[in-house]
């Protein structure tokens, strides 16, 4: 009997690893349990018979819009048919709205091109127009050097991430791929890894968003785990843009508005480095009198103007901008602390900035013949403020200020995960929700205002929304989960947040008092508070979605951050930072300045 | 702990007895008093970090259980609300301590309806892993056992990932239960064995084999779907849908708001009376020649434009009313939308979820739609009779003969629609249509067979009535109306209307009947 067990325990396992035999046994398990040398288990098969599983019927109503008897005829035409070119069809597909895909030529020349396999859900995606364009684009950009099999797309992938957020592939906006040149993608696939690497360098309006991989690679859109071990994962956050062209030129239109300003020559600026320290006394003279500062401090002059134009109606928009440009000059001066308290008193005396700038304005125009070496705005922002807070010490910022500039930006190519721990929150607040049709900033600043009301980092919820939900209040995902934080109504929608699918203001709530909480006890455990490296382990903690997706949150610190300091009026754009080249700046107008300016605040 | 959840523990299983069902399904039955916690000394230890040493206590005296907090430094939430004192628990209350939810359950028993099971899908690997010798059902199924009335397969099995529907019987849904990947393969054999006897274990087998081939093992590839037939007339017919996700909300909504007024006993007597007393004020209209289908305001094409709009207004409202009821037993469609067949367009709304429910409300949700396209042809039917004649006559006449073609068709048990659900819920058949089919082409093909089941007899009854029904219809339509049409259109047109009208009613019977008869006359 034991070793009918075994064999049996055999044959099971050889059911389950072999289509071919498990087809066999379904069709006669008897003969398939005799051949295998049991003849007991055949017996038993015998007496029980039958598929254990019985399927059962969609229950889908459908109702014809244009005359029912058409209807009838296309009912008829589905009788003649076999069940399954209709079955098929709508139990697979996914209840999303049809994605911005396109049907287009793009997609019908990917089903036709030799060197991307496809299966069929793929090509019917593709058919279908569920795919996004740039995923097509890329797939095409790829196969011109290899062949590649795709795994999934966006029907055959399941439609929720384990945390129940909804999956990229699901917005037809991601491609898993399996193999390259017809090796399977692993950890000792070379070719895929340097095709992992090419991803992130690709032109922008292909550039993917999310690379998961095998490895773990350096920059803010690579993430490895588990799940990610046999294929690359290529998606995009965002929806594909309005208007969206392929790339067809090497050289492609960014896909942000260009800075609108920034340096020139970044020369220059290891030059104003190096006189640092004379420059630093004088700082600190201007700033024991303000009446002469201006010709030390002002470094850039249309930029002070500009600020002094606009401060009348918007004092936190001031406020944002310098602490957003500030932030750029700390990103990799790990010792630079003082600087920021420095810097936080500086906020709280902006109306003393006002009244000083007014007075710098006059020497304005003198200075711009220098400008154009100098820094930027940047610099001339910190200083104002310094001039405001009046205290010694800050003339070391100003000196901070500037060498940064003159080495930092190479250093935008940081990962997400940690980059610049000294960011300082631009401020900018929004009271209440600011509305579905809201900027994505706007919403970003109204959680960060939120977030900093208690104390808790900006950031916070504003990288949970922007994994969970693309920072939109979704009203759904998974079948139960809604919102911007993709809760469980089946949970969540009762007592203290109940109605929060209809109420934005509820589900930041909930995620703060859950951060408060998850806080407290990461407290408790000796885990950093203020560590921007750990914010994503935070909201994981809050959110838990499944092990292999904790990652992701940390993954969008910039991207958060990005928003917050937009809202704050810099840095409109600062997609050219990201790109990890050194940044071509240029002076710009007034005129321009302003304009720009009007667009980011 | 394990989650053997198909057989519940605990002490004598009495529907008073409220237990606490552990997020992995573990269920703990509540007596006396039990303290929650991290710590080991606790009733309920939960191995968590969120969960404090002691975090919480329930008392349950004489059948009442209350909840305290026992200090914990996160606090216990019930329903959502921090408790604060001692709070009654009630079954379906949810208890929050640290990051878990446990619920509150009564008791059931063995006859009764269980809970669903819903193992929500987790991040799927594309090439499957290995099971490792440890058959595990992958994630992404719903599971629940209906009453005992709902005969030998009670158990609704619902796979996440496919959407797909499966039942099966109280034996496999124990062994379903056994594959959680804790047992290699000899011990599932073994254990299948001691539970059921001899034939456990090719049951275990059968049912391995099946679930593999449906993809629902970790570690087993399913068997690949045919691939979609490349042939012009499939892919012309394959559908293609926009499906709007906050559809199952609206519903929801509006059954919050209203609708389930509607559901009120008062309300659907109202309804009934109303579909009663339109369907012959209908007949009226029709031979008292209140109206012409498809004319208003003497005008063939402006009457099919109406018609047309019309559908697309009871159509709606048929599709809402699905809606509503399923929202009425607190199931959410799980997807609602358009679809486009060839050049046709269709509303549609997925009620599979009904499968979770018993017998008479699935009957329920099914007969929402048709009910509410005769009780609005019933409306329109009582409004045309009261109007005065003009275009506003001509409309309503056009909108309850369009509620009235809509409410005959979907009850046409022989395509996958209201009418078809109903009667396989009434005969406890779920593939009645596959069978009959079967049945009819083997049939007609020549073989002299008794028929499988009394059930199909009748379902083949229905079907043919339905027919002759239809048929009827067109004939009555045809006499009635051609000398009528022929006046306001030309002699053609009418011929193409009426022909047009014939054909298809009569395609879904040829359809049926031709392919057998061809292989027949082939194989002579």
């Amino acid at each position: 009997m034991a070793g009918d067990e075994e064999l049996a325990a055999r044959l099971a396992e050889r059911l389950l690893a072999d289509p071919e035999l498990r087809a066999e046994f379904r069709r006669d398990p008897v003969a398939a349990a005799r051949r295998a040398g049991l003849a007991g288990l055949a017996e038993e098969l015998g007496t029980v018979g039958g598929d254990p599983l019985q399927t059962l019927a969609l229950r889908e109503s459908r109702s014809s819009l244009a005359g029912v008897a058409v209807a009838a005829a296309v009912e008829g035409l589905a009788l003649g048919l076999p069940h399954d070119a209709f079955a098929s069809g709508h139990a697979r597909e996914s209840g999303l709205d049809a994605p911005r895909g396109s049907s287009s030529s793009a997609a019908a020349d990917l089903i036709h091109n030799h060197r991307v396999t496809l299966d069929a859900d793929g090509i019917a995606d593709l058919r279908a127009g569920r795919i996004d364009p740039r995923v097509i684009s890329v797939l095409e950009e790829l196969s011109r050097k290899h062949t590649i099999t795709v795994s999934a797309m966006c029907s055959d992938h399941p439609r929720l991430t384990a945390g129940g957020s909804v999956s990229n592939h699901a917005f037809g906006r991601a491609v898993d791929i399996a193999s390259i040149d017809g090796q399977p993608v692993g950890p000792g696939n070379q070719v895929a890894k340097a095709i992992a690497q090419k991803l992130a360098s690709l032109d922008p309006a292909i550039r993917p968003t999310e690379i998961g991989s095998p490895w773990a690679l350096p920059g803010p859109a690579y993430f490895t785990d588990a799940a990610h071990q046999n294929h690359l994962h290529v998606a995009y956050d965002d929806p594909v843009a309005d208007g969206w062209k392929p790339p067809a030129a090497p050289e492609q239109p960014q896909e942000h508005a260009p800075a609108v300003i920034v340096d020139e020559d970044t020369d220059t600026d290891s030059d104003s480095s190096d006189d640092g320290d004379s420059s630093d006394d004088d700082a600190d003279n201007d700033n024991s009198n303000d009446s002469d500062d201006s010709d030390d401090d002002a470094d850039s002059d249309d930029d002070d103007e500009d600020d002094d134009e606009r401060e009348d109606g918007d004092s936190g928009d001031t406020e944002a901008e310098a602490d957003a440009e500030s932030d750029g000059d700390d990103d990799d001066d790990a010792d630079d602390d003082d600087e920021d308290e420095d810097e936080d008193e500086d906020e709280d005396e902006e109306d003393e900035d006002e009244d000083e700038d007014e007075e710098d304005e006059d020497e304005d125009e003198e200075d711009e013949d220098e400008d154009e070496d100098e820094d930027e705005p940047d610099s001339d922002d910190g200083a104002d403020q310094d001039d405001g807070s009046d205290q010694d010490d800050d003339s070391d910022q100003d000196d901070d200020a500037d060498q940064d500039n003159g080495s930092d930006q190479d250093d935008d190519s940081d990962q997400g995960g940690g980059s610049d721990p000294e960011w300082k929150d631009p401020g900018g607040d929004v009271h209440g929700y600011p509305g579905p049709d809201a900027p994505r900033e706007k919403v970003a600043a109204w959680m960060a205002g939120e977030a900093r009301r208690r104390g808790l980092p900006a950031e916070l919820p504003v990288m949970a929304a922007l994994v969970e939900s693309g920072l939109n209040d979704l009203d759904g995902g998974d079948a139960d989960s809604v919102g911007f934080f993709q809760m469980r109504v089946g949970i969540w929608n009762q007592g203290e947040y109940a109605g929060y699918p209809d109420r934005p203001e509820l589900q930041l709530e909930w995620f703060l008092d859950h951060a408060e909480a998850v806080g407290k006890q990461r407290a408790a455990r000796g885990l950093p508070l203020d560590d921007p490296r750990a914010y994503g382990e935070w909201i994981a903690d809050i959110e838990r979605p499944a092990e292999q997706y904790r990652g992701r949150y940390q993954l969008r610190l910039d991207d958060a951050r990005e928003l917050l300091e937009r809202f704050g009026g810099r840095r409109p754009g600062s997609g050219e930072g990201q790109a990890g080249e050194r940044v071509k700046l240029k002076l710009i107008t007034r005129e321009e300045a302003l304009r720009a300016r009007g667009n980011g605040g | 702990m394990t989650a053997d959840w198909s057989c519940a523990a605990g002490v004598i299983p009495s529907a008073h007895v409220l237990e606490i069902v552990l997020p992995d399904h573990d269920r703990h039955s509540l007596a006396g008093e039990v303290t929650i916690g991290r710590d080991p000394g606790n009733s309920l230890r939960l191995a968590d970090q969120s969960v404090s040493r002691f975090h919480a206590r329930i008392r349950a005296v004489n059948g009442v259980a209350t909840l305290e907090d026992a200090g914990s430094s996160y606090g216990t939430w019930l329903d959502g609300r921090r408790v604060d004192g001692a709070v009654e628990l009630h079954e379906g209350s949810r208890i929050r301590v640290g990051n878990q939810e446990l619920l509150v359950d009564r008791q059931r028993d063995a006859h009764e309806a269980g809970r669903t099971i819903v193992v929500p899908p987790a991040a799927a690997a594309t090439v499957a892993a290995r099971f490792g010798g440890r058959p595990r059902v992958r994630s992404g199924y719903a599971l629940k056992r209906l009453e005992v009335q709902e005969g030998d397969r009670r158990w609704v099995l619902e796979d996440l990932r496919s959407g797909r529907f499966v039942r099966m019987s109280d034996v496999d849904a124990e062994l379903f239960g056994l594959l959680d990947g804790s047992r290699t393969l000899t011990d599932l054999m073994r254990e299948a064995g001691r539970r059921h006897g001899p034939n456990g274990p090719a049951r275990l087998m059968l049912l391995m084999a099946t679930l593999g081939e449906r993809g629902f093992l970790t570690g087993s590839s399913a068997a690949e779907d045919e691939a979609p037939r490349t042939g012009r007339l499939a892919r012309l017919a394959a559908p293609r849908q926009v499906a709007w996700q906050g559809a199952a909300a609206l519903f929801a909504g509006a059954y919050r708001h209203g609708g389930r007024l509607l559901l009120t006993r008062p309300a659907l007597t109202l309804l009934a009376v109303i579909a009663l007393a339109g369907m012959g004020t209908f007949a009226y209209l029709v031979a008292g020649r209140y109206g012409t289908p498809f004319v208003v305001a003497s005008k063939v094409g402006l009457g099919g434009f109406v018609f047309v709009l019309g559908r697309l207004a009871v159509a709606s409202v048929h599709e809402l009313a699905h809606g509503l009821v399923m929202a009425a037993f607190g199931r959410r469609p799980r997807e609602a939308g358009i679809k486009l067949v060839l050049i046709f367009p269709y509303v549609f709304v997925d009620t599979s979820e009904a499968w979770f429910e018993p017998r008479r409300r699935r009957i329920a949700v099914s007969a929402a739609g048709p009910g509410s396209d005769l009780c609005l042809g019933g409306l329109f039917s009582l409004l045309c009779l009261a109007a005065a004649p003009g275009s506003l006559r001509d409309v309503l006449f056009q909108l309850a003969f369009g509620a009235y073609v809509g409410a005959f068709f979907n009850l046409n048990p022989m395509v996958e629609r209201d009418g078809y659900h109903i009667v396989m819920d009434l005969e406890r058949e779920p593939d009645l249509r596959r069978r009959a089919r079967e049945q009819l082409r083997r049939r007609l093909g020549g073989q002299r067979l008794p028929s499988d089941s009394a059930a199909l007899t009748r379902y083949s009854v229905l079907a043919l009535g339905w027919s002759a029904a239809g048929a009827a219809m067109a004939i009555a339509m045809s006499l009635r109306y051609r000398a009528e049409l022929a006046v306001l259109a030309p002699g053609p047109v009418v011929w193409v209307l009426m022909a047009g009208l014939w054909i298809l009613l009569a395609a879904p019977v040829i359809l049926a009947l031709a392919p057998p008869l061809l292989e027949r006359a082939r194989a002579r």
